[in-house]
């Protein structure tokens, strides 16, 4: 477990930002989203839950997979690479790491989408825990726990003290790098 | 409101019960205290589910369509704003007096959760409105508000208490919010902008949407049965932001669509999932009707033409519009 000073978070989102494409709930135009992280981007920690979940960093709703060539009559395909950049996102709740386990019962089972693994391969993802739920949540229903995001890392913001805590093994690599 | 509502449920019930109307449209309470929506009543006994208070804004005139159709006599509930809508559909042809009843309900504005939440109070339980004031409670405490800041933007654009078609009224009128000054501030703000940033701050708006159409929905001016972006075979219906002249084109040409039918109800404004400030589109396109042909409101009344179905020799030709204005 690691400890952090809230004041201190914006030079965490800069180092992750550095080593990666770094997604952080976004507040822009009255709503939060999760959005690529700038210094002068309106973070929003403590809208629960944001308007959609962080699905469309790891399965975007539009995406090129192939382009197509024609020259007279031949037709030549070509797939474009696959997205490998490393992304890190920041502030996943308990519920949008449910919802990528459920997406993963869809991609990455036979036949697996290879642009989709790419993605969950290459991302790490630091949850947050809920401290002021909704009125509309019901995870806890459902067999959740709010306070456990179950994310490659976990972290708790209590108090003007971020607490944080690597859970698999993406997220001890990532703790190991910061940390370096 | 309290009173009004119990008012709303008497009269619901007594309709139902005489046998008077086949059905009444009103609002019915949802899950949560601020999303109720509209609800049709077919039984005395169920009118306990009717929900009258400041977060019914939803506009009902639109309903009457399907009991035409389906001639069952209905008894509407419209706010003084929504009676410009059922005006507007008399007028389009689109419903049909002699199936419905309509009830003038008082309304002294209608507020918006999102505007509540957006003031950092989460976890809230109630929201009473008292003459200028807003209580809200939360679990984690409670908090008044001024009402002007939490009202729904449509609100601010009050037309006034008087309904424009009223079978009944229920109870006194109330007081009506202050409507802005300057009705078309927001649009001379947007016409006052260079041709690229208007472009920039309509690319922007028009890139949230999604397609969903619930503004086409809502609209009382737009009443078309077939709809021409309900072509499966057509390129029109796409959900996803691939192609942003789509969104654009779908919303300029649903703009031109409704001119001179347009009533201002700013509905379409407020259901967008994606706070696209539609009728700012309305508001322009209303703002020159009332510049080239004289002021007029859709909806007044049920059988005035508007301006863009007549013809009168002093009407300003479109190549001499500008040097008019």
């Amino acid at each position: 477990m690691y400890k952090l000073q809230a004041q201190e978070l914006p030079k965490l989102y800069a180092a992750l930002a550095e080593m990666s494409h770094l997604y952080v709930p976004v507040l822009q135009d009255g709503k939060t989203d999760f959005a690529i992280w700038t210094k002068e981007a309106q973070l929003d920690l403590q809208t629960v839950p944001t308007a959609k979940s962080m699905k469309n960093v790891i399965f975007p709703q539009v995406e090129k997979l192939m382009d197509f060539d024609r020259d007279g009559k031949k037709l030549s395909v070509t797939a474009r690479p696959l997205p490998t950049d490393a992304v890190t996102v920041f502030g996943v709740r308990a519920c949008d790491v449910q919802g990528l386990v459920v997406l993963d019962k869809v991609f990455l089972k036979d036949p697996v989408d290879t642009f989709y693994k790419a993605r969950r391969d290459s991302s790490v993802l630091i949850g947050l825990a809920c401290s002021r739920p909704a009125e509309t949540c019901f995870c806890t229903a459902v067999g959740h726990e709010p306070g456990v995001p179950g994310a490659d890392v976990d972290t708790w913001l209590i108090e003007g003290t971020l607490y944080w805590e690597a859970k698999t093994e993406k997220g001890k690599a990532l703790t190991a790098k910061l940390d370096g | 409101m309290q009173k009004i509502m119990e008012q709303v449920q008497k009269k619901a019930a007594e309709l139902l019960q005489a046998g008077t109307v086949d059905q009444v449209v009103a609002w019915r309470r949802g899950q949560f205290f601020y999303d109720n929506a509209p609800g049709i009543f077919t039984k005395a006994t169920g009118c306990a589910d009717l929900v009258y208070d400041e977060f019914c804004p939803a506009n009902l005139s639109k309903y009457l369509m399907e009991a035409t159709k389906k001639k069952l006599k209905t008894a509407v509930f419209l706010k003084p704003c929504d009676t410009y809508g059922v005006n507007q559909l008399l007028k389009d042809n689109r419903i049909d007096r002699k199936y419905f009843i309509a009830l003038g309900t008082p309304c002294s504005g209608m507020l918006d959760i999102k505007k509540i939440r957006a003031k950092g109070i989460t976890g809230i339980t109630k929201v009473t409105a008292e003459g200028d004031t807003v209580h809200v409670e939360s679990v984690y405490g409670n908090q008044d508000l001024p009402k002007a800041d939490v009202l729904l933007d449509k609100c601010h654009m009050c037309k006034g208490n008087a309904y424009m078609i009223a079978d009944e009224e229920i109870g006194e009128k109330l007081p009506t919010p202050k409507p802005n000054p300057d009705a078309f501030a927001a649009v001379k703000k947007i016409e006052s902008m260079s041709p690229a940033e208007r472009f920039k701050f309509w690319q922007h708006e028009l890139s949230k949407c999604i397609r969903c159409n619930a503004c086409r929905d809502v609209c009382p001016a737009c009443s078309c049965e077939q709809c021409i972006f309900d072509n499966p075979a057509a390129p029109v219906a796409g959900k996803a932001y691939a192609d942003p002249v789509e969104e654009d084109l779908f919303h300029i040409i649903r703009a031109f669509h409704v001119a001179g039918r347009c009533v201002g109800c700013g509905e379409c404004a407020r259901v967008c999932p994606q706070g696209i400030k539609l009728g700012l589109l309305n508001m322009k396109f209303m703002k020159d009707i009332n510049t080239y042909y004289g002021t007029f409101q859709a909806g007044a009344d049920a059988t005035t033409p508007a301006p863009q179905v007549t013809f009168k020799p002093e009407d300003v030709e479109p190549s001499v519009v500008e040097r008019k204005a």
